[in-house]
């Protein structure tokens, strides 16, 4: 077992080895992600010998010391395993007032799904939310208080039973598709157009423009994919995404933005969304997507 | 310096077919037209909210095309979204000539 503390250059070494991961596809790795200021008052010596047994019987593992307050950990191979013991690692090392769900604290990140937002998340700076904070500022909220402001938009998700009912029945009819089914939720209408053009010859594609149609649509039509946009004229994507997750948790959510927004990135995982894309939209970057939900629904 | 448009990413994603790019270009240019108007009528102030929006939705749709000096500026107005009305009213002007070059570039090309 090695575990390396990388204090200088760990920013450098750590985008450099995701992007590395990323460019030799290699499913084998895994990270996780902690805020320190979660945690009670310790030395990196103390943080290292707290997760040192977690990662006994990893290959490779490392843990990364970041200037903003970030403690990124790197393993390879048994990834539910080892976060699993990470978490539990971490909980004891929990400041006492901190409530949230372990869980929601440990951010997962398998690098090969989610490695450009990872990279992403380590090149950029903090910036907060529209309507949540200042542009372009050092977010000041913690993650929760942020997701709790996000997500308690006013949306009407409300649902008739006749709609929950109608939703189950094409869930239990979505195994037999012939093709998968796509609904893009996008507000611009020539990257709806684009998409549509690109893929209707192999998957059946349904484009919305907005969180209300998008939210009608999944419960009639249960997507296999849905490619998500943050920001839309009605709200906040990330409240869609939520609720998608809260009714169907294993549904297979993309989000999708032309912003580099670190609060973004932590929103989705905090969602427990699937997959995201920064724009431009690529055919590769979808047809990636749909190959790692095609994996998953194999192995599931 | 930036291209006024760099079709590289949209000859990814259509591959090469004409007609297809004939048909996208085609509602860009609409997509465009409304996100313009749109920031035209946002550039006051009290209008923040809606400028960085349009701002963000533009840069979106110019990323796509690979209209890259166009992404960059509005980039720069979603950025900018908090300056004085004045200031917003430039970046508006360069955003409006831009997309004229934008606009006769693809024109050229159908």
């Amino acid at each position: 077992m090695l575990i390396g503390i990388v204090e200088a250059n760990a920013k450098a070494e750590l985008v450099s080895f995701i992007e590395g991961i990323n460019s030799q596809q290699s499913a084998a790795w895994s990270v996780a992600v902690i805020r320190r200021s979660y945690f009670k008052k310790a030395t990196n010596d103390e943080i290292v010998l707290a997760f040192k047994p977690a990662l006994m019987e990893t290959a490779k593992a490392k843990l990364y010391f970041l200037e903003e307050e970030a403690v990124y950990v790197t393993w390879r191979g048994m990834p539910r395993q080892t976060y699993q013991k990470i978490c539990a690692a971490a909980k004891s090392l929990l400041r006492p007032e901190i409530k949230e769900m372990i869980e929601k604290i440990v951010a997962y990140f398998d690098p090969l799904a989610m490695g450009n937002e990872l990279t992403l998340l380590l090149k950029t700076q903090s910036k907060a939310i529209n309507g949540h904070g200042v542009f372009n500022g050092e977010r000041k909220m913690p993650l929760a208080e942020l997701a709790h402001s996000v997500l308690s938009e006013k949306n009407d998700f409300a649902l008739a039973p006749a709609q929950l009912d109608q939703h189950r029945t094409v869930l239990q009819q979505k195994s037999g598709r012939q093709r998968l089914h796509l609904l893009i939720i996008e507000d611009q209408y020539f990257l709806r157009n684009l998409l549509s053009e690109v893929l209707r010859a192999d998957y059946e594609i349904y484009t919305v423009p907005n969180l209300k149609e998008g939210w009608e649509n999944y419960i009639k039509k249960a997507p296999d994919i849905v490619f998500l946009d943050i920001e839309l004229p009605d709200g906040n994507g990330h409240t869609l995404a939520h609720k998608i997750k809260e009714i169907d948790p294993s549904s297979y959510v993309v989000m999708a933005t032309a912003s580099n927004q670190r609060d973004d990135v932590e929103l989705a995982k905090y969602n427990h969304v699937d997959g995201f894309i920064v724009k431009p939209f690529s055919k590769k970057k979808i047809l990636d997507c749909i190959d790692r939900y095609l994996a998953v629904r194999k192995t599931s | 310096m930036k291209n006024i448009v760099n079709l590289d990413i949209l000859h990814e994603m259509t591959d090469r077919d004409p007609e297809m790019e004939h048909r996208l270009f085609k509602s860009f240019l609409s997509s465009s037209v409304k996100c313009i108007t749109s920031l035209q009528a946002s550039w006051h102030e009290g209008m923040e909210n809606t400028w960085r929006q349009q701002a963000h939705a533009f840069k979106g749709l110019c990323l796509n095309m690979g209209a890259e000096r166009l992404s960059q500026l509005c980039e720069k107005a979603q950025d900018n979204c908090t300056a004085p009305p004045e200031q917003k009213r430039k970046l508006l002007v360069a955003i409006q000539n831009e997309f004229e070059n934008v606009r006769q570039y693809l024109e050229k090309l159908n």
